[in-house]
């Protein structure tokens, strides 16, 4: 099946009626995931947005509950959402981040009683529309991660690029029953898979950042080597690689005063290379230096995940290691792990 | 399927000094106090403030009031500490694992804890006792920096008044007014100290049915592991609640992580097996 | 970029400290692997490792703000020891201000400074391609860019300088130890404070709208703030302090929290910020976050004819006062 480009973007413009919208426009010298409000500011020609799509499903900032006069209220539900633009990769971290927000079974056997209920909620809402990537950026490395520039993981309906057309690869039934619900767009013909394959073939023939996971899930060996502190090098502990990264999960949650007794309640984006993430009240910091922090960040992707979950949590979006203002690389990092196992 | 994060609004119904610094909470929520597991523990907030996780000191079988025993450290705790009876705050939980208070059903149980710390296990402490005859011989060894900084002065004696239960104290520094023992509160499960652990080197000697529940600063915990370790007691039957920054209480929020495992889910109770199993848990 | 005469000489002499034990360590840069156009902080304590460091136009991280703050890279030093660093001009200028704060002790380092010819901003480089970069070298005028789709490309160099370095008055290092030949390509420059005065031309309410505007991306990483060599105060930063109620000092996103963080930090940097740009250069959203430090640059210049980071000795002007200003003369 596939639609028309300009047909999709009308499609997008209609369900603005039903739905709020999510795509990547312009924002300054930057390309952020922003409500849209007209259909012409949608730029999918930038290849990777600044910040990550999960932005739309868990927001930098979300009011959780409010206490106001001697009762706790908690937040308005959410209106349903289309995310549409999403890259593979990010497509990808969301999918990583069901395992942990929606409690999914530990490989470890270990439980998770709770699973985030603001999450489920706009996770359930949200239909996610991704397309495939036809050029890569010099440090994207999806394709060692286990998709593709073209892969449709974690996206409801994947859009790939052919000629003035996209082929629609659909995976979930949300994706089908939209898809149903507005029939009269698409049209039958062409080869979803031959097209996936073929974006994917040119893409990846352009790709030189690689990251090696083949040692995946052994660094818990190099705990207490000197070795972090060599590949932390340079590290200034903002929180670029955290905010930035696809599959990052911390939050903190605070209450903003609204009055003597009342406040509202955010839940916002925490780093673990902030200093004082993980700093206890008695002044104990069991993450007190660069390299424990860069340590923790790298074995909660490479490690940690895989223990729990049984895969890496990364999707080699490469934003850790573009962004970073210390031009640290995560290909490099892997690189010096794996020659130290 | 609750939502974790969302707290009820309680009250606070009594207030006990336990030092200049400790204060014990009784606190009573809107919807009714529910159940926990000795050892899980509750989020308490002050809207507008924030939150802190404390644990739940009494036993779930008696819960009227939640008994909340909380040092003044940081904002919120020097907040709570300005508060008077019948104000109101926010609660939510319960969160954690806790001790397994079946598994230990039968067995002499030997209670250590550390400061502050005690409230950690006087949950599984106030459980065993008020089920007495599922449990065996019980001792409650407490330490504290000074004679002031004890907690539960007058509930400790009466604990100490019922049967097979024995209780020693100590402080790192003694004053004239102390007659009870001196030095950490550690050396009781040192075979040469005069007034060691009755349980673990005279009814017990063989550890064959015994198990120990530890709570205190991480410091003690690690030397008391140390201890432990020399003397051969099994790792398995050492049951440990550690600490560490929380601020969802339920797994979600990522800073409490020791290796993969959250102390706030996956424990706060751990054996000692596990901890040494953790990569640096102190 | 230094040409081969000069980078043997600069390896030779470090080589040379760490084998005497002059040095304990040597902070400089060098490439990164599989990131074309970036370099990265690298302490080289064995001479091997000396053949890692480089300088070229893609330097761009001002490393003074590792010798002091929250990454402290000093090693212990034995008696008579120093720490080696090398700076450009601006880096210069931000340790002798935190010299002058009593920030670094100056004596345990062993300084050499570069000419510098400019740095190349490889976000502009890179915006301005159909493809991203595989490969990019520098002659000293032009850009050699080999792009991944196989296309090459060859630039203008002077039209991809970094704006920060173009305004920049200081191209040599100030006040260091060992300076190494003069031989790279000069860079152009702009009058700073012509460019100042015309930016001030606007309409307050047009730069207000301007500043809001971008700075409403902002996510709160604070990667300026730690990228800031004048930015030392480690955990005490009140962005940092746990549990901080007021709504205004959250770790979200509100604009009013983000207008509060980034008024508190240019108060902090008034009088002492050298205008770096590194804050600019860390920002991942590309926020312009040098407009208001360079506005404030100025005004510091125009009332007290002082420029931060001159001197090893001179205090600020809003850490003294005069006799007249307290009585009101």
């Amino acid at each position: 099946m596939k639609i028309k480009k300009e047909k999709m973007l009308s499609l997008i413009d209609e369900s603005r009626k039903t739905h709020v919208v999510y795509a990547p426009q312009k924002n300054g010298a930057v390309t952020n995931f922003k409500k849209v409000e007209d259909i012409k500011s949608i730029d999918l020609k930038t290849v990777r947005t600044a910040t990550p799509a999960k932005e739309a499903v868990f927001p930098q900032t979300e009011l959780i509950y409010k206490v106001e006069s001697d009762k706790v209220h908690q937040a308005d539900a959410s209106k349903p959402a289309i995310l549409f633009g999403v890259r593979p990769c990010d497509a990808r971290g969301i999918q990583v981040l069901d395992n942990f927000f929606l409690a999914r079974d530990r490989k470890d056997g270990g439980k998770q009683p709770f699973e985030d209920p603001y999450w489920k909620e706009k996770r359930d809402k949200t239909l996610i529309i991704a397309i495939a990537c036809e050029k890569p950026l010099s440090t994207c490395a999806c394709s060692s991660l286990g998709i593709h520039p073209a892969s449709e993981a974690g996206s409801d309906i994947l859009l790939v690029p052919e000629g003035d057309s996209y082929q629609l690869v659909v995976s979930t039934e949300k994706g089908k029953a939209f898809i149903e619900a507005n029939k009269s767009m698409f049209e039958d013909g062409g080869d979803a898979k031959a097209a996936q394959e073929k974006v994917k073939k040119a893409c990846e023939s352009m790709m030189i950042f690689k990251l090696d996971t083949s040692k995946a899930g052994q660094y818990m060996k190099l705990y207490e080597s000197p070795i972090w502190q060599k590949v932390s090098q340079g590290c200034i502990s903002c929180g670029v690689c955290t905010f930035f990264c696809p599959t990052c999960h911390c939050f903190e949650m605070r209450d903003r005063k609204t009055g003597a007794v009342s406040c509202d309640r955010d839940k916002c984006w925490d780093s673990c290379h902030f200093t004082v993430y993980s700093l206890e009240a008695s002044g104990h910091n069991p993450r007190p230096d660069v390299a424990a922090r860069y340590r923790n960040k790298i074995l909660d992707k490479y490690q940690y995940h895989m223990t729990l979950y049984g895969e890496i949590a990364c999707t080699g979006c490469g934003r850790c290691s573009d962004l970073c203002p210390s031009g640290i690389s995560l290909s490099e990092t892997l690189k010096t792990l794996g020659g130290a196992l | 399927m609750t939502n974790p994060y969302l707290p009820e609004m309680a009250t606070i119904e009594k207030i006990e000094q336990e030092t200049p610094n400790i204060k014990t909470f009784y606190i009573k929520r809107d919807g009714g106090n529910f159940d926990y597991n000795p050892g899980q523990f509750c989020i308490i907030g002050v809207p507008g403030v924030g939150d802190c996780s404390i644990s739940i000191g009494n036993t779930p079988t008696k819960r009227e009031h939640l008994e909340l025993t909380i040092m003044k450290v940081g904002a919120v705790t020097e907040k709570l500490h300005g508060m008077k009876v019948g104000d109101r705050v926010t609660l939510r939980g319960p969160y954690g694992n806790g001790f397994p208070k079946d598994a230990l059903k039968g067995m002499n149980i030997s209670y250590m804890a550390g400061g502050v710390g005690f409230s950690a296990i006087s949950n599984m402490l106030t459980y065993s006792l008020d089920k007495r005859s599922d449990y065996g011989k019980i001792e409650i060894l407490y330490g504290a920096k000074t004679p002031a900084d004890q907690v539960f002065k007058n509930k400790i004696f009466e604990w100490a008044k019922v049967k097979d239960v024995e209780v020693k104290r100590s402080c790192d520094k003694g004053d004239s007014t102390w007659k009870e023992d001196v030095g950490v509160v550690g050396q009781y499960y040192d075979p040469n100290f005069k007034n060691r652990s009755r349980l673990l080197f005279e009814i017990d000697p063989g550890f064959k049915n015994t198990a120990i529940v530890i709570s205190g600063p991480p410091v003690m915990i690690k030397f008391t592991l140390i201890g432990l370790d020399k003397i051969g007691f099994p790792k398995d039957k050492i049951f440990a609640s550690l600490e560490a920054r929380m601020n969802c209480g339920c797994g979600k929020c990522g800073r409490c992580n020791v290796g993969h495992n959250y102390v706030c889910q996956d424990g706060p109770v751990f054996t000692s097996a596990q901890i040494a199993a953790m990569p640096a848990a102190f | 970029m230094m040409t081969e005469k000069t980078l043997a000489y600069f390896r030779k002499i470090v080589k040379e400290a760490i084998k005497s034990g002059k040095i304990a360590g040597f902070l400089g840069w060098r490439e990164v692997a599989d990131m074309p156009g970036k370099t990265r902080a690298f302490v080289a304590t064995t001479p091997e490792e000396v053949d890692l460091l480089v300088f070229n136009s893609f330097s761009r991280e001002n490393l003074s703000r590792l010798l002091g703050g929250k990454t402290f890279y000093i090693p212990e030093l034995k008696k008579g020891q120093k720490f080696g660093v090398m700076v450009k001009g601006c880096d210069s200028r931000n340790l002798l201000a935190n010299v002058a704060e009593n920030k670094v002790d100056r004596d345990n380092l062993w300084v050499i400074g570069v000419k510098c010819p400019g740095t190349i901003d490889i976000d502009l480089v890179r915006s301005g391609l159909d493809s991203d970069i595989k490969n990019i070298t520098d002659d000293g005028t032009t850009l050699h860019v080999e792009m991944l789709d196989g296309k090459k490309a060859d630039l203008v160099k002077s039209d991809y300088y970094d704006p920060r370095c173009l305004r920049c008055p200081y191209t040599s290092a100030l006040e260091v130890d060992e300076l190494l030949p003069d031989d790279m390509p000069k860079k152009p420059t702009k009058n700073w404070e012509k460019w100042m005065e015309s930016y001030l031309q606007k309409p307050f309410e047009e730069r207000r709208a301007y500043i809001i505007s971008q700075l409403s991306r902002c996510t709160m990483c604070f990667a300026c703030r730690d990228a800031c060599p004048g930015c030392y105060c480690n955990t005490n930063c009140i962005m940092d302090y746990p549990k901080l109620p007021e709504p205004y000092l959250q770790k979200g996103t509100s604009l009013a929290s983000i207008l509060t963080y980034h008024f508190i930090h240019y108060f902090h940097l008034s009088d002492r910020c050298t205008n770096c740009g590194e804050c600019a250069r860390a920002c991942p959203e590309s926020i312009p976050l040098n407009l208001i430090t360079e506005q404030l640059g100025y005004m510091t210049k125009t009332t007290w004819d002082f420029e931060p980071g001159t001197s090893d000795k001179a205090k600020t002007p809003l850490a003294l006062y005069k006799v007249e200003e307290v009585l009101g003369r």
